[in-house]
């Protein structure tokens, strides 16, 4: 009886090895879905609450490993509504959190996430009364993306006394003399772009920014010599080649994202926002 | 000291400072920070980890050994013995608390890599004051753990039940603040759960009251009035559940 027993668990055990061989086998034979790993869901605040201890610094800081993990240089579109959500969690979590302010401030706005950007940085804002860099950045959103020179030196000099450094609180309010004075200029956001990037620690991050800044100001060649241009001939380019032909460039900016410059209705260089645009 | 549950949760403890000084290499801007970010975290987590240990250690495996009878065979009343065993667990929690408070300052001071941040954290009196308050934290739920081990006949359910209630503590106020900001614009929740929140406050403690970090990770100090009321609320609770827990402990029969 015993022998027998012993025999039907030896044969049980045996035969439960080679099934789980077998399905192991199969089963490296079925691909995975496609999947964006870093960011493929985002969950309601209060699970992500629950699922650090409870603790809404660990949610926060939790959040922003997937945030700074995420690989911008092969996310879409709705990746970045995803790390748009995240960010938004994080700066409810956390308003305080400095990293949170700053990658907002340097990816949202570029793709499509103004509004988000502007939620995390308002939040940076209130909450950060020691440090100007999220008015800055704040007051920068209306000064590139909504072209409104005004509101963003209006922050600008909110930021002001919160300079620590008399040289901070000059160029500051130079700026925002500047803003008013001149409006809205591409080169000039290439130049606070820059800046940004200077500021940031060696590695992807800092190069990602650079990208940008080199990017707006190829921008601001291509406006420059297209005003040229429209004062040569008394009307807009047709094409950027335009401007190649009439040897106001030497040859046409190489866009490090790929995506290119293309031209508004009023023949005007901008920026293209997907690769279908591209004209180069 | 020697349980396996302890020294197994301490070198959790260890590591989770580990885990704090690698994640502030992930941060572009504050890696002293999120350092001390993620410690303090850890450090909270561990701390009630080895206070809900030792409680089940000191009290519930005893009780579920039959070991208690000799304790309770000493001419002392059952509140006192109680009484010293939460002080005991106090001790060493304090201990725990400030061994892992130094290798997080140690972890903090080496992370980096040479970069400088601009705002930095103020590691004297604002980080031990952090500590103290998670140490208080973990007390309030050694105490609800007690509690339930005076009651319990299953020696686990003071370990399970006392997570609970640390995590419930710790959330309430993320869900109190969740609430009076609107809830996201859905009225319907909030005008179902803002009376439930407004009864269960008055039983479960705000833990989440008795964090500071922020004070040490932006020198942005805690109101004096704030962190007054949050140790009184805290030692007032501790206070009641020992009660409660020696009044419970005294009438049970041990068969």
């Amino acid at each position: 009886m015993r022998r027998a027993l012993s025999l039907t668990l030896g044969l049980a055990g045996a035969l439960s090895v080679l099934v789980y061989g077998y399905a192991q086998q199969r089963l490296s034979s079925i691909a995975y879905d496609p999947a964006a790993p870093e960011l493929l869901i985002s969950l309601p605040r209060f699970a992500q609450v629950l699922m650090a201890g409870g603790d809404r610094y660990l949610a926060a800081n939790l959040a922003g490993f997937r945030v700074l993990v995420a690989d911008t240089g092969r996310m879409a579109a709705a990746d970045y509504a995803v790390q748009a959500r995240l960010q938004r969690d994080i700066a409810w979590f956390n308003p305080l959190h400095e990293d949170n302010a700053y990658i907002a401030a340097a990816i949202l706005p570029w793709n499509g996430q103004l509004d988000a950007a502007q939620y995390v940085l308002r939040q940076a804002s209130q909450a950060r009364s020691f440090d100007w860099y999220p008015l800055f950045h704040y007051g920068f959103l209306f000064y590139h993306f909504h072209r409104d020179p005004a509101t963003g030196a209006r922050f600008l000099v909110q930021a002001v006394p919160r300079a620590a450094d008399v040289q901070d609180q000059w160029a500051l309010q130079n700026l925002a003399a500047i803003w008013i004075e001149k409006g809205y200029e591409t080169a000039s956001a290439a130049g606070m772009v820059a800046a940004m990037a200077a500021e940031s620690p060696p590695g992807t991050f800092r190069n990602y920014l650079q990208v940008r800044a080199d990017r707006l100001r190829d921008l601001g060649r291509l406006q420059s010599a297209a005003t040229q241009y429209r004062e040569r001939h008394g009307k807009g380019v047709e094409r950027l080649a335009d401007l190649v032909a009439a040897g106001l460039l030497a040859e046409l900016p190489q866009d490090p994202l790929g995506l290119g410059f293309g031209l508004d209705a009023a023949g005007w260089p901008v920026l293209n926002s997907d690769t279908t645009q591209a004209e180069q | 000291m020697r349980g396996r549950s302890f020294q197994a949760v301490f070198l959790l403890g260890v590591l989770l400072i580990g885990v704090a000084y690698l994640s502030g290499f992930f941060s572009p801007r504050q890696p002293q920070t999120v350092a001390l970010d993620v410690g303090f975290s850890g450090i909270r987590f561990s701390l009630i980890l080895m206070n809900l240990f030792w409680v089940q250690e000191l009290v519930a495996r005893e009780i579920d050994r039959r070991v208690i009878l000799f304790s309770l065979a000493y001419p002392a009343s059952r509140g006192a013995f109680l009484a010293g065993r939460f002080t005991a667990i106090m001790i060493l929690s304090m201990l725990a608390a400030t061994v892992l408070g130094l290798l997080l300052l140690l972890a903090v001071l080496l992370v980096g890599g040479g970069y400088a941040q601009e705002f930095l954290p103020a590691l004297g009196l604002p980080f031990w004051s952090t500590i103290v308050g998670f140490a208080l934290d973990a007390a309030v739920v050694a105490a609800f753990s007690l509690c339930v081990a005076a009651l319990s006949t299953v020696s686990v359910l003071p370990l399970a039940l006392g997570a609970a209630f640390a995590v419930a503590g710790k959330a309430l106020g993320a869900t109190v603040d969740y609430l009076a900001r609107g809830a996201s614009g859905d009225q319907q929740l909030q005008a179902r759960y803002q009376p439930l929140i407004d009864t269960i406050r008055w039983v479960l403690p705000d833990l989440s009251r008795l964090d500071w970090r922020e004070w040490a990770m932006y020198q942005l100090a805690p109101g004096t009035e704030a962190v007054f009321w949050s140790v009184i609320m805290a030692v007032a609770y501790i206070v009641v559940l020992l009660v409660v827990a020696s009044l419970l402990f005294s009438r049970r029969e041990f068969s």
